[in-house]
């Protein structure tokens, strides 16, 4: 009984022995363990607080809605990982898809407690109190006054501190949020968008094809820099709106690419059969073709991810992404403005920019080759 | 003789007429557009409940877009065809759809026609959800029994295709055919691409099938000798025409130079390979076989014959036939 | 058959194996002498294909070949085709082998037209200069029939029918006047009639040039039409090898007398053939492959695989029952079932 070969797994089995894609994926799931872990590396407030008849958690006391979801996707992530190399993908799957439910569940009711830092000195001196801190007690809005702008390896501070006396680590590491956050939305937004438009487009043909390709060339001669700068000038955008911006001008590619697959296959034997079944060309359309044209997509998402993490970093290096919002790109530019003291800044948030960038370009490029059907069975 | 299959059985199942599909053929730059290619030039054809039709010529006779004209898989230029009595080209494209369910299509290639992704169940099953034949419990009953009809273990519902040979693939499109319970199925070279010492499987269990459930077959296929064995009435078709049409039992060698050549080539191997006819040379008018019968005339040339009956039940579109 | 002259393609024990060791080509014989028409029929995974890809040496990657002898002798000079490095099995190809595929596209290319494709490969085989290369690609169009060889040499590739392509694919593949041409189900893609055309190409070309033909084919008609030996083969092996005529007219292997069977179409009330499905190789049964499928299995079948034994002059067989007298099938004994 040969072993059930399917796309997916057989993409997978290549994938894994691809070194780019290692390393790349490798990076990726750092990033996601910085942020999922960015309260218990850096924060202000101790992580345990053990008393003679209580212990408890300040960390959890002030965790977020967002601290919940990133701890959440980690925790999936690792379910997914862990049983599918155990062998069981179903059940991995399915396992994941809970902890986010679960995650989803809680973050919506979570309720942070605000935590003032003062009290942590007199609790510590009472008799009988333990307090266990996260190895950085800063946390990334924390403002240092005796270290302003100071280099690494200052007690305390071991990356150092920014213009306004903010942990460089504590920074970097919810930086990690955003990079994640603004790459996954906005790619994945402008993927869905390109997915439908370019089905659309590719299975009814004639007028239509026309109408929508006429679009696609439209939006794809704008310049997608201007058009988010000129935006995000006239009013100070929030996160969303920078993810939807990217999302929104960076569908065409993913657009073109499922409607030539879509032209493609729709021809094949397989199509017309379920046409002469009688079958809706809607459901033929989702049910049968656009599976087929994943691969290309999938690559085409995870360099449009790269190229998300890219945008929205210029964009915070310019000034015009959301004010407090920590992120690599603004770094960079507070490193900039400082000048000669800021060197420690632009080189760690330009080196997380690059290495980010790589990482997800790497993991595109090994699924290309994963996907990449060479004399094999697949359409 | 069980042997001799003829065509009255009941009422019309599909009734085709005057069938016309041309083909713009597309022109290079600066060129003058080429003149339409003609597939299917005027074609009438009725295919009776609980009998085989079968339409038998080569690649270019344009059987294959008659057949998917006929199931308005590709829209004709002209003509009528209604099934069981309903004109099925006034159809809008929601009407239709259900009507499909009625005529269905078995397809020459096993490994094309069926999706590699989805599982037997899936590919059996969603005629069955398409057109609400059955609650969502029930479909895979009635899965499995569609292959148990035709031979295949209903455990086999959760492997995909690649896991089957081509003549079990062709019988999960069967099955797929056959889960909506359709009174017209059409096959397209059901036998082709399959090996020749599993051909007998499909085709007995077409036969059967047609035995028990009354279907109506139509038939399109290049191998006269099967077309004969399976058919109670058979079609020859040559250049977009209808040639010669008889009762299979009949046909014998046949009255129109084009099945005579068809007969002498079908039985290749013992004996000398025989002479080839010349190559074709395409006529606008007159016979469009002239150019390589051995028996044309001066009028084979100018003028083009229609169908006329040399026999009772028997017709032939020549000037010559009936052939010494 | 025995050779009055060195046989021009000699191959003993052939085996062709996968990477993990299943045999899809599992020890075959072939000779084929010097202006000899040997045909190799079998179904699906028969291995026949495999066989003449690792004779031109173009199987595909990861493919094994083992063999006990190899070899291409052209008088003098004798070519071991197993131990030649690829530079001199690439040399053969066109010059001493030719080849001709079942799909003339895939040997065209569709942006030259035919004449230039054929001047190509005679330029390149022969020292011609434009203009006697140009007369030469009219001379060779005409010979494999092509009534207008001046108009033809000017079309691309797809504005020829299939029967036309064909034949200029035969053409191409002689560009090198090779003493071997391996054709690979030349005719399957082609109508009953056309294939008579090609055929006769391939007939004529034989008369004038003595070339030898290797034709590799699933229809037992067409294998045995313009053959003098045919060698049928069944899931790695060869099962019955003899003259083609007498091995059409009176086949004795059992899988032989069920194609034989299976192409008379209609007996009675259904359609001959043979139960089962061809194996894959990794299903192959124990001893005898046929076994499964065969309607005079005995119990010794599944012993071992059964070695060819001569029944007849020149005719042999893989099946002990019926060489040794046991078995005597004239007929397909039993009805199919689905």
């Amino acid at each position: 009984m040969t072993r059930q070969s399917g796309f997916w797994s057989d993409s997978l089995a290549r994938l894994r022995r691809g070194r780019g894609a290692c390393v790349g994926v490798v990076w990726v799931g750092l990033l996601l363990a910085c942020a999922g872990l960015a309260p218990w590396v850096a924060n202000e407030h101790p992580l345990r607080v053990a008393q003679a008849d209580t212990t408890w958690w300040p960390v959890l006391e002030a965790y977020t809605s967002q601290d919940v979801g990133w701890t959440g996707a980690l925790l999936a992530c690792l379910t997914w990982v862990g049983l599918a190399r155990l062998g069981r993908a179903r059940a991995a799957r399915t396992a994941a898809l809970v902890v986010l439910g679960v995650t989803a569940v809680i973050a919506s009711r979570v309720d942070p407690v605000n935590l003032a830092p003062n009290d942590w000195s007199e609790l510590a001196e009472r008799g009988g109190t333990r307090l266990t801190w996260a190895p950085i007690r800063y946390g990334p809005q924390e403002i240092d006054k005796d270290a302003m702008l100071v280099g690494p390896g200052v007690s305390g501070h071991p990356l150092g501190t920014d213009a306004n006396g903010r942990d460089v680590t504590a920074r970097l590491l919810h930086g990690a949020r955003t990079s994640l956050l603004v790459g996954l939305v906005a790619a994945g937004t402008a993927t869905l968008l390109g997915l439908v438009i370019g089905a659309l487009a590719g299975w009814y043909r004639g007028r239509v094809d026309a109408l929508l390709s006429w679009g696609v060339q439209v939006v794809a001669c704008f310049p997608t820099i201007v058009l988010v700068i000129t935006v995000c000038a006239f009013a100070r955008p929030s996160l969303v709106l920078v993810m939807l911006l990217i999302g929104l001008t960076g569908w065409t590619e993913t657009a073109r690419l499922v409607r030539g697959e879509v032209m493609r296959l729709r021809e094949l034997a397989f199509v017309e059969s379920a046409r002469a079944l009688g079958t809706p060309g809607i459901r033929i359309l989702v049910r049968h073709v656009l599976p087929h044209a994943m691969g290309p997509v999938t690559v085409q998402a995870a360099l449009g991810v790269a190229g998300a993490v890219m945008l929205e970093s210029a964009l915070a290096f310019l000034g015009l992404g959301p004010a407090d919002t920590p992120s690599w790109g603004r770094m960079l530019q507070e490193g900039r403005d400082a000048q000669g003291s800021g060197g420690h800044l632009v080189l760690l948030s330009g080196l997380l920019v690059f290495f980010t960038i790589c990482a997800w370009n790497m993991v595109g490029e090994a699924l290309r080759e994963a996907t990449d059907p060479q004399g094999e069975d697949v359409l | 003789m069980t042997s001799m299959r003829t065509m009255e059985g009941d009422a019309p199942l599909l009734e085709a007429r005057g069938v016309v599909k041309r083909f713009q053929p597309r022109s290079r730059w600066f060129a003058k557009r080429p003149d339409p290619v003609v597939a299917v030039a005027g074609v009438d054809l009725v295919v009776n409940a609980g009998r085989t039709l079968g339409v038998v010529g080569e690649s270019g006779s344009g059987k294959t877009t008659l057949l998917r004209s006929c199931l308005r898989l590709i829209e004709p230029d002209a003509g009528t065809v209604s099934l069981d009595g309903q004109d099925l080209m006034g159809l809008n494209a929601h009407a239709l759809r259900q009507v499909r369910r009625r005529m269905q299509l078995v397809f020459q290639d096993p490994w094309a026609s069926l999706n590699p992704r989805l599982t037997v169940r899936e590919l059996v099953g969603e005629g069955i959800t398409v057109h609400g034949l059955a609650p969502a419990s029930e479909v895979d009953d009635r899965v499995a029994s569609a292959l148990g009809r035709v031979g295949l273990d209903p455990d086999v519902m959760t492997r995909r295709p690649h896991a089957f040979s081509g003549g079990e693939r062709q019988r999960v499109a069967i099955a797929r055919a056959l889960a909506v319970e359709p009174a017209l199925l059409a096959c397209d070279e059901p036998t082709s691409a399959l090996d020749v010492s599993v051909r007998a499987q499909v085709l007995n269990l077409l036969l059967e099938l047609q035995a028990d459930a009354g279907l109506g077959l139509l038939l399109v296929s290049h191998d006269l000798p099967m077309v004969l064995g399976m058919s109670h009435r058979v079609h020859v078709m040559y250049a977009g025409r209808i040639v010669e049409s008889a009762p299979s039992g009949l046909l014998g060698d046949g009255d129109h130079p084009y099945t005579r050549e068809l007969a002498a080539s079908s039985v290749l191997g013992v004996g000398p390979v025989p002479d080839p006819a010349p190559t074709s040379l395409a006529s606008p008018t007159g016979c469009a076989f002239h150019g390589r019968c051995p028996f044309a005339e001066d009028r084979c040339r100018t003028e083009r014959p229609e169908l006329r009956e040399v026999r009772p039940g028997h017709r032939v579109a020549c000037h010559v036939a009936p052939l010494p | 058959m025995t050779p009055s002259r060195a046989a021009l393609l000699q191959i003993r024990g052939l085996r062709v194996v996968t990477p993990d060791g299943r045999r899809l080509v599992d020890g075959v014989d072939l000779t084929v002498s010097p202006g000899a028409a040997v045909a190799l029929a079998g179904e699906s995974g028969s291995g026949k294909s495999l066989l003449a890809q690792a004779v031109l040496g173009v199987l595909p990657k990861g493919l094994q070949v083992h063999a006990d002898r190899m070899r291409l002798q052209q008088g003098e000079s004798v070519v071991d085709l197993l131990q030649a490095p690829p530079s001199q099995r690439r040399s053969l190809l066109g010059r001493q082998l030719g080849m001709v595929w079942q799909d003339p596209l895939l040997a065209l290319t569709p942006v030259l037209t035919v004449g230039a494709q054929l001047e190509e490969a005679l330029r390149h085989h022969h020292d011609l200069d434009k203009s006697a290369a140009r007369a030469e690609v009219s001379r060779r169009l005409e010979q494999v029939g092509l009534q207008d060889p001046r108009g033809a040499a000017r079309a691309l590739p797809h504005e020829l029918s299939g029967g036309m392509r064909q034949r200029v694919t035969v053409a191409l593949a002689l560009a090198g006047d090779p003493v071997l041409l391996v054709a690979d189900e030349p005719t399957t893609a082609l109508d009953a009639t056309t294939q008579l055309h090609v055929l006769r190409v391939l007939e004529a070309e034989r008369d004038r040039r003595g070339l030898a033909l290797l034709l590799i084919s699933h229809d037992l008609g067409i294998a045995a039409a313009c053959t003098d030996e045919i060698h049928v083969m069944y899931s790695g092996r060869v099962v019955e090898s003899g003259p083609s005529q007498e091995v059409l007219s009176t086949p004795k292997h059992p899988y032989t007398l069920g194609l034989v069977y299976a192409r008379k179409g209609r007996v009675g009330r259904r359609f001959g053939g043979v139960a089962g499905k061809v194996p894959s190789p990794s299903d192959r049964p124990t001893g005898c492959a046929f076994r499964v499928r065969c309607p005079f299995e005995v119990a010794a079948c599944a012993d071992e695989s059964p070695d060819l034994v001569a029944i007849a002059d020149g005719h042999r067989i893989a099946c002990p029952p019926v060489s040794e007298g046991r078995v005597s099938p004239t007929t397909w004994p039993r009805e199919v079932s689905s």
